[in-house]
């Protein structure tokens, strides 16, 4: 029988709750501390799936308002990127 | 076949032009203008993907081309997100195993 | 009444962590403080890398030696692989002007005990096959290396709280108080503060203004470096990639390189690492804006267009987030390492621009040794913070 700690939060880095919960009891109470410890939403969909989760969690454990977890900054680019629609002086040699 | 001829509120489904693409060798009929993922569920294939870490089978997820769990190796290029990309005539999708290989030349 | 540490560390990056770690070893009472959260300042934008192959024969390769040995123990120290990788490195020469002064660099360097050689181009291509054509030779070293800061950090943070080290993340300090000999009061957050006998200021790109709080003068710069990071890809070639094209006019002032006013302004530089997470690092500016740790659509472009040129095959890579990091610039590119002659108790370990991962270990070793009053190596004095403070310079 599966281990309901085991199961994904993180889906990208596969990342479980109980390694995420560790990271909440080691002291790490924002969700970017949290993706720092555990990888969890650095992976390929770059948070979209786990975030919110992550935020949700931490503020059942902490009592920190889930307002105050939940703004983060956005980097570039929105959604993965092929290099070569950047790379439009067409430079690279084959 | 997972197809639904008849939905109970959207009709029967059209007559459509048909591609022809290759999954994992063989070759399947998918409808010109659909989502790879769609192609494929229709013939019930099971899952797209073996995750890196723990080579757990993964398929669609969210559907919407957000997650990237439904990703494939399309053409030689890894990390595709079959929701939200339409078939080609004579393309070439995989199933990806962790990173993929790269059909162009990097070594895997 | 507050609680007094024996230290307080300022600044929770890798250099920070480092100097609470080996300072808890030798039994003192240490507290840090951190203005953000974890790894919030250069440490956790950066490229990982434990490099070699760009540092002169001097203090710098010899410390690096120094941490690289450190690295190796912490493994076990630490109870963690760090996320160690050793894939070498190669730095690649476009063309016979670069060729001439990176062989007598590579001379050089070889002279001071490092492993490096010149690879001819078969030899080049037989390593990294993916190479752009026009790459006509390189260097090789296997002694380049890399860990991961996060996972370094994360496992210096475990064991000093083991020996009893308090980190306070989101407490930034707002004044330094000395109250008199060997007794200074450290304000931080609202209203809160802690004394300590002594204070080692590691605030990185930060350390300046921490120093102007007990009337110091560290000059250190931000020194802005943007970089790219791909989704996860199998491994391109067997190394690390550097181009020569930047190294060379560090080490030849006088040589010209052909590089558009946009990459001169960005301070453009290749590098193509792989990261502990399977992807790939592409880099980097050197850019100074002040704090700004914004990613613009010009360094993004600019190093697209430099990476889709070196290796083409990335032209089909996805990159997934652009990131910037803080590089704490000296103006002689040495770390401040020492206590303030004119301070007695604040230190300063700060300033290691790019070198931050390659060095952590070993100046949190020597700053432990420095606040214990443990006699150093002599030759360290060129690192001492007083050679910015005119007033206590003797002959240098």
């Amino acid at each position: 029988m599966k281990d309901p700690r085991d199961v994904f939060i993180c889906r990208c880095e596969e990342v479980t709750l109980r390694e995420i919960e560790e990271a909440i009891e080691e002291g790490y109470t924002t969700v970017d501390d949290v993706k720092r410890i555990t990888r969890a939403g650095m992976g390929l969909c770059q948070g979209r799936s786990c975030s919110k989760v992550i935020a949700r969690l931490i503020s059942e454990k902490t009592g920190i308002p889930l307002s105050d977890l939940l703004q983060t900054g956005y980097r570039y680019p929105v959604r993965p990127e092929k290099m070569m629609v950047l790379d439009n002086d067409g430079e690279g040699d084959e | 076949m997972n197809r639904i001829f008849e939905h109970p509120i959207l009709g029967p489904l059209e007559d459509t032009e048909l591609v022809r693409i290759f999954v994992d060798g063989e070759p399947v009929e998918a409808r010109k203008g659909e989502v790879i993922a769609a192609a494929l569920i229709a013939t019930g294939k099971q899952y797209f993907r073996k995750t890196i870490k723990l080579q757990e089978p993964r398929g669609i997820y969210c559907g919407i081309g957000r997650c990237t769990d439904c990703v494939m190796t399309v053409n030689g290029v890894p990390n595709v997100r079959t929701c939200v990309t339409e078939v080609e005539e004579g393309m070439v999708i995989e199933t990806q195993l962790g990173y993929g290989k790269w059909g162009r030349g990097i070594n895997s | 009444m507050e609680k007094t540490y024996d230290v307080c560390v300022i600044g929770a990056g890798i250099i920070g962590l480092s100097c609470a770690y080996y300072l808890a070893k030798k039994g003192k009472t240490v507290a840090v403080l951190e203005a953000g959260g974890f790894a919030h300042g250069a440490s956790g934008s950066c490229d990982d890398m434990i490099l070699f192959q760009s540092k002169k024969p001097g203090i710098n390769l010899e410390l690096a030696f120094e941490s690289l040995e450190l690295y190796r123990s912490l493994r076990d120290e630490l109870d963690s692989d760090l996320g160690f990788e050793n894939y070498g490195g190669m730095v690649l020469i476009e063309n016979r002007g670069e060729l001439q002064i990176m062989e007598q660099f590579v001379t050089q360097q070889r002279n001071y005990g490092l492993d490096v050689e010149i690879l001819d181009k078969k030899e080049m291509r037989r390593r990294q096959p993916l190479l752009s054509e026009r790459y006509i030779a390189s260097t090789y070293s296997p002694m380049d290396s890399q860990a991961d800061p996060f996972e370094v950090m994360h496992a210096f943070s475990r064991h000093a709280g083991r020996l009893g080290v308090k980190i306070l993340y989101r407490s930034p300090v707002t004044a330094v108080e000395q109250k008199g000999q060997g007794d200074y009061l450290i304000h931080y957050g609202i209203g809160s503060s802690l004394r300590a006998l002594q204070v080692v200021n590691a605030a990185g790109a930060w350390a300046g203004h921490i120093a102007l709080m007990v009337d110091e003068n560290v000059p250190i710069k931000p020194k802005r470096g943007q970089i790219l990071i791909t989704e996860k890809i199998p491994k391109l070639g067997e190394t690390n990639l550097w181009s020569a094209r930047y190294l060379v006019t560090k080490l030849s002032s006088d040589y010209v390189i052909e590089s558009t006013e946009e990459e001169r302004q960005l301070g453009l530089a290749f590098a193509l690492t792989r990261s502990a997470g399977s992807s790939y690092l592409i880099g980097s500016t050197r850019e100074f804006v002040g704090y700004d740790k914004g990613t613009t659509m010009e360094g993004i472009r600019a190093i697209i267009r430099q990476a889709c040129s070196t290796v083409p095959i990335l032209k089909d890579v996805h990159f997934i987030r652009a990131i910037a990091g803080l590089r704490p610039a000296t103006p002689d590119g040495k770390m401040i390492l020492g206590e303030h002659s004119s301070r007695p108790g604040f230190f300063t370990a700060a300033g290691h621009e790019g070198d931050g991962i390659s060095l952590a270990p070993v100046t949190g070793k020597m700053l432990a040794a420095l606040v214990c009053g443990d006699s150093l190596n002599a030759g360290l004095k060129e690192l001492s913070p007083d050679r910015f403070n005119v007033r206590n310079m003797e002959a240098v």
